[in-house]
């Protein structure tokens, strides 16, 4: 069935869909709208699960996380601060292998305020050990729900499935929503760990020695790896189902490319455009999008790029006193490669300003031109 | 004389724990629990509860629990309260144990918002007046003029009064309870049990170690802060019918003070500033019943 | 399919299935708690060495019988000083110090009168010696008693035709029921005690009597009236105060028209002038030498003559009856300066200038009483004019004859009889195996002594420090409940004079169980749990079929003491590591 929605609401119809048991949630902008959707199936008796409105994000992840260790399918979603104040629950739910699924819309972290699109909340997120799936439309995203379901579930991490505040979360697109019969096919009913049994009562989560720690993170980064192959399945199976995947990256127009253009989420839309545009006009170029950030697909992405010696980085997010976060990320999956690549780094669309086909062309132009490759990022800033 | 045998309920709590010798807490777990019973689950966040409760992969708790975060003592439960619901396992209770620093602190906006959707779980404030499970450092349960690591000159702000930040909330019941009087405690931790939405127990228990004084002092401890109406014994149920539940001797704050050494500083104008306090503040209570 | 670690739900984040026992916590510290019962104050005082602790713990607890099994550990006339003892276990009483002592007299009454018992054999396994004993008043009676217990075959001989001795014949009905005591008997006689009345005893039946028994107890009290040499002394009227009482007892007085002086400040003067009101006397005075205070009469007695309208006149000594055609018409006295000479001898002096002048209808003259030895003349008994015993084993000098009670001591209180009548059991029982005394009496001291416990000779009591006796201090007073002694019902002074009722009115069975409540226990395990409950170890073990003690587990116990600190009664006691 087709449905002419905002991704926000995309996101809430997969949530349904998913027969979520528990959604936690506290309101904050531009993410809300998941929130009231959701609340309102509830009120109307036809959400399935049950809301919790917590008094903050902080508790909305620990009633998440405690809910998912007890054995069911929980869900939250928020962006920005609301993510920032979760911070350290995210760590304890990813540390207790709970296998929670958020929506981030991503958004600006004050200061200064502001409500449109940055990423850099979601990937200052980095390090939890949350898998991380980066949205370009509204249909992937409420595909990238449903998937990220059984992701999680099946290799026992939480996930977050990312988009991006208005280009995403308010911008109506038609997507096919598919029927509950056949939601349920895909992902079937939620059979995690129930960890508070009283018949055989046990100690979750109590304090470990050095050696113990280390190798529970060692298991964690072992799940984490083969999340990889998990993701390609998951996705793989959810073509079967419903006739469209989305893969770890994407690669348009690689062959015989000498510079490849590497994006994320909704700039890799615009790209499309602008790359078929400058194709025609015989520039050899390519384009890569990075769709899975954690774990990061690092072997398909060197394998992509080994042919192509020039990659530009073009992100809306940044790492003070570095770079763009996606740049530094791929530098560092191509530093093994055979042979060496020029890996120019461009910021664009920070705080929500647009990123539009011109930019992009210049983007392209200037990296194809470029003699000399910088270590800085390339600010590719909207005029006042 | 010849002591009959009786029965008595099953243990949750197990020997070999952590606690310090004379540990009032691990008293009022004991208590709490085997009013509780083990067929329930058992939050616990950082808090010397937590300590006791066991290192990986012993537990002193016979009973499903988790260890979760230290603010977030409530929203876990009502996590795990919500998840048994949906599960159908409606029967077993989910009782959760935060320090007071845990409650008091860093915890309350967690537990303020869970009672406010009057969550449905049992909650258990241990109070021994600081963080003890860091090294004694003054929270805001701390009484005046008491010693800590961080108020080396003895503290200097009242003890919060968490019973009426709670029954603000008009949560089907709240009480306090202490180690001194088992019969007391044990009766709420039934009462609570039988009742649904968010119980909460503000539970003395005192601590050798933080507040300085010998081992065997806890139970004595804390009957003497009810019997000097320091910690009075009372509930409120549905968050404005107080009932006091022990009419206490009445007995001067000294007898309680002088047991610690956390107040061995006091100077004379301090102990009849404290019974001052106490005094008003009892009165105040009698108001409410 | 075997789930990779990574995978494994039971391996992925630490979850604790081991108990914490694995820990050796024991190894902290090197004190342990025992549990070491102690002697009560209030067990201690009592010459008897009654178990007060236990009787009243089963009394609170509603059973009676177990009440009175407990005094009759130690006791055979738990419904006479329940009624009549003069409780020093009062008076020392813990809860004393707190709110008032416990009503321990009128609840080992209660025990008497609610329950019912065979007293516990003493479980002797050596051999059967017949005893015979001479006077059935309490001393006796409590020497064969605890004789019989032992299965020693015991032969009472009394003097009367009656057994009880002052208990039948002295103490008047308004302190001591006769059902009451008769009660007592009855349960002493049950063990198979047989007594032979109305034979008096000498030298010449004593010397066949000893022949024939493995040892011999003279209980023969102090029943010789003093016969001051006073004029007039035989008047129509004067009468000796125990054979007034006995009178009075026998019901050959049953009335006492006019006047009636008593002469005498003990507790037979009062007993006396009590008796007199309660016959229909018009006036009835006591005149003794001693000033108000230092009466030797007890001060509850003194007090209820007064509210029973008695005259107390003070520091007046007899100097004359005067009579009318020989019978007693007055009595003069002169003033008394003092009562006692400059070494403490009784040697009153007096103050010949001063007089007083009292109508008298009739005389009781209750200036004291002392043993009466005259029958053993003759006899190796009376060769210093007293009956001299070893104070320890009652031995007299002569082999293998025993005396104690007021015929050694002269007059003293029931319990005191009582106490001696047990001494002597122990000390015969030793006697006849060869076994010395002083070590089974040293092995059941109670306290400091003299008290102590013969049931515990027998059944020894594991656990029990018979010699550590519990201070208030001992026991943690926060924990306390108040709730003050209350006064107990008693009739009215009118209600007491119109006949011989008993003045006290026993408790029932309610109160009985709620002033038993008020009791500590002082020492007394009554496994209130306390110590196992507030253990924060989990480490103290309750009694169980393999040991009837708390005790720590030595794996896990801290040595923090506060179950010693919990204990209320005062048995948890703090040691170190075996």
């Amino acid at each position: 069935m087709k449905k002419f929605i905002t991704g926000n609401h995309a996101v809430a119809e997969a949530v349904r869909l998913c027969r979520t048991q528990i959604v936690a949630a506290y309101p904050i902008t531009p993410q809300t709208p998941i929130y009231e959707k959701l609340s309102d199936w509830e009120a109307a008796g036809e959400l399935g699960g049950i809301m919790m409105r917590t008094e903050s994000e902080h508790s909305a992840m620990a009633a998440c996380l405690s809910a998912s260790l007890a054995g069911v399918r929980a869900f939250t979603a928020t962006s920005s601060q609301g993510l920032a104040l979760m911070h350290e629950m995210l760590h304890f739910a990813s540390g207790c292998r709970a296998p929670v699924v958020m929506a981030c819309v991503n958004r600006t972290l004050a200061a200064p305020w502001a409500f449109w699109s940055d990423q850099t909340d979601s990937l200052s997120q980095r390090d939890t050990g949350w898998i991380q799936i980066y949205c370009e439309d509204n249909q992937e995203v409420f595909d990238s729900v449903i998937q990220a379901f059984r992701i999680a579930e099946g290799v026992l991490l939480p996930c977050m499935v990312v988009l991006e505040a208005n280009y995403i979360s308010h911008f109506m697109e038609p997507i096919e929503v598919p029927e509950q019969e056949q939601t349920d096919r895909f992902l079937p009913p939620v059979k995690i760990p129930e960890r508070f049994d009283v018949d055989n009562p046990s100690f979750v989560a109590p304090v470990v020695s050095q050696v113990q720690f280390e190798a529970f993170r060692h298991l964690s980064y072992e799940a984490m790896s083969n999340a990889l192959d998990v993701i390609e399945e998951v996705d793989r199976d959810f073509g079967d189902h419903f006739g469209r995947n989305y893969g770890l990256v994407e690669a348009v127009g690689l062959d015989g490319a000498e510079l490849a253009l590497v994006t994320t989420a909704t700039i890799t839309s615009t790209a499309r455009v602008a790359l078929a545009g400058l194709r025609e006009k015989g520039h050899r170029v390519g384009l890569v999008k990075i769709r899975v950030f954690r774990p990061f697909p690092t072997r398909i992405l060197r394998e992509i790029l080994e042919p192509v010696p020039r990659v530009a980085v073009l992100e809306r997010n940044l790492s003070l006193g570095r770079e763009g976060i996606f740049c530094s990320e791929l530098k560092a999956a191509l530093v093994n490669s055979e042979k060496p690549h020029h890996v120019q780094g461009y910021l664009a669309g920070m705080g929500g300003t647009n990123v539009d086909p011109d930019l992009i062309e210049r983007v392209v132009i200037d990296a194809l031109s470029r003699e000399r490759v910088s270590d800085e990022p390339i600010w590719m800033m909207e005029k006042k | 004389m010849v002591v009959k045998a009786q029965s008595r309920p099953a243990e949750v709590l197990r020997p070999g724990h952590a606690g310090c010798p004379g540990c009032g807490h691990a008293m009022g777990m004991r208590m709490v629990l085997r009013a509780l019973g083990n067929r329930a689950v058992v939050v616990v966040v950082p808090s010397c509860v937590a300590v006791i409760s066991g290192p990986y992969p012993y537990a002193a708790l016979n009973v499903p629990m988790f260890h979760s975060a230290f603010e977030i003592a409530a929203p876990t439960a009502a996590g795990i309260s919500q998840a048994l619901k949906i599960q159908g396992k409606d029967d077993i209770p989910v009782l959760a144990f935060a320090g007071d620093g845990g409650t008091f602190d860093i915890g309350l906006q967690s537990l303020s918002g869970a009672a406010d959707r009057n969550e449905d779980f049992i909650y258990v404030c241990m109070d021994n007046e600081a963080y003890m499970n860091t090294g004694i450092q003054v929270s805001s349960a701390t009484p005046r003029y008491a010693w800590t690591g961080t108020s080396p000159m003895g503290n200097t702000r009242r003890k919060k009064h968490i019973m009426e930040i709670m029954a603000a909330h008009r949560i089907p019941y709240a009480a306090t309870a202490c180690i001194g009087f088992a019969d007391d405690l044990t009766a709420k931790v039934k009462k609570a049990k039988e009742m649904r939405g968010t119980r909460f127990l503000h539970l003395l228990s005192p601590c050798p170690t933080g507040w300085k004084m010998e081992q065997h002092l806890s139970p004595k401890a804390a009957v003497a802060a009810v019997e000097t109406n320091i910690f009075p014994l009372y509930e409120i149920f549905g968050g404005s019918e107080y009932v006091i539940n022990y009419r206490s001797k009445g007995l001067p704050v000294e007898t309680y003070l002088s047991l610690q050494g956390r107040y061995r500083h006091l100077r004379p104008e301090d102990v009849k500033s404290i019974q001052a306090e106490t005094d008003r503040n009892w009165e105040e209570l009698k108001r409410r019943v | 399919m075997s789930l990779p670690d990574w995978l494994n739900p039971e391996k992925i984040i630490p979850i604790s299935r081991g108990s914490t026992t694995v820990f050796k916590t024991g190894t902290w510290s090197g004190n342990r708690p025992e549990h070491r019962e102690k002697t009560s104050p209030c067990r201690a005082a009592c010459p008897a060495g009654n178990n007060i602790p236990d009787a009243l713990f089963a009394a609170s607890q509603g059973n009676f019988d177990d009440a009175l099994s407990a005094f009759l550990e130690e006791s055979p006339l738990p419904g006479v000083c329940g009624s009549v003892c003069y409780h020093p276990c009062e008076t020392y009483c813990n809860r004393d110090k707190w709110d008032g002592s416990v009503h321990i007299r009128t609840l080992e009454r209660a025990a008497a009168d609610y329950g019912n018992a065979i007293p516990i054999p003493l479980a002797n396994s050596g051999e059967r010696y017949p005893v015979a004993v001479v006077g059935s008043g309490p001393a006796g009676l409590s020497a064969a008693y605890h004789l019989a217990r032992m299965g020693h075959p015991v032969s009472v001989i009394e003097a009367r035709d009656e057994a009880g001795g002052l208990l039948r014949f002295a103490i008047p009905l308004y302190r001591l029921p006769q059902g009451v005591f008769q009660k007592d008997l009855k349960r002493i006689l049950s063990l198979g005690i047989s007594i032979n009345t109305g034979e008096k005893v000498g030298t010449k039946k004593l010397e066949e009597i000893r022949a024939k028994s493995s040892a011999v107890f003279i209980a023969s009290g102090a029943q010789r009236s003093i016969k001051a040499e006073i004029p007039g002394l035989d008047l129509e009227g004067v009468l000796p105060g125990l054979d007034f009482l006995q009178k009075v007892r026998r019901s050959v007085l049953t009335e006492l028209p006019g006047k009636v002086v008593v002469i005498g400040g003990g507790n037979v003067a009062v007993d006396a002038a009590r008796s007199a009101r309660r016959l229909g006397a018009d006036k009835v005075e006591v005149v003794c030498l001693e000033q108000r205070g230092d009466m030797p009469a007890h001060e509850r007695e003194w007090s209820d003559a007064l509210e029973e309208g008695i005259l107390f006149h003070y520091g007046w000594g007899p100097k004359r009856f005067l009579g009318k055609r020989s019978r007693a018409s007055r009595v003069e006295f002169a003033g008394c300066t003092s009562v006692f000479d400059s070494k403490g001898r009784f040697s009153p002096s007096y103050e010949e200038d001063e007089s007083l002048m009292l109508d008298a209808d009739w005389v009781i003259l209750a200036i004291g009483q002392v043993p009466d030895i005259s029958p053993y003349r003759a006899s190796p008994l009376a060769e210093r004019g007293f009956v001299q015993t070893d104070p320890i084993t009652l031995a007299t000098t002569w082999e293998g004859v025993f005396s104690g009670g007021d015929f050694v001591t002269g007059p003293r209180s029931v319990v005191e009889a009582i106490a001696a009548g047990k001494r002597a059991a122990l000390s015969i029982h030793c006697y006849t195996l060869g076994k010395p005394f002083s070590e089974a009496e040293e092995r059941t001291l109670l306290g400091d002594g003299p008290g102590f416990s013969i049931h515990s000779f027998f059944h020894p009591r594991e656990g029990w420090d018979p010699k550590s006796v519990v201070r208030f201090e001992d026991i943690e007073s926060l924990c306390l409940d108040q709730e003050a002694r209350r006064s107990l019902g008693r009739l009215s002074p009118v209600e007491r004079t119109t006949g011989f009722h008993e003045v006290d009115i026993p408790l029932d069975l309610r109160e009985a169980v709620q002033q038993a409540g008020r009791c500590f226990f002082c020492g007394t395990c009554t496994g209130c749990d306390r110590c196992f409950l507030y253990c924060p170890e989990v480490s103290l073990l309750p009694p169980d079929e393999n040991c009837s003690f708390y005790r720590a587990d030595d794996a896990f116990c801290k040595g923090c003491a506060v179950c010693a600190a919990v204990c209320p009664r005062g048995v948890m006691t703090m040691g170190e590591v075996k």
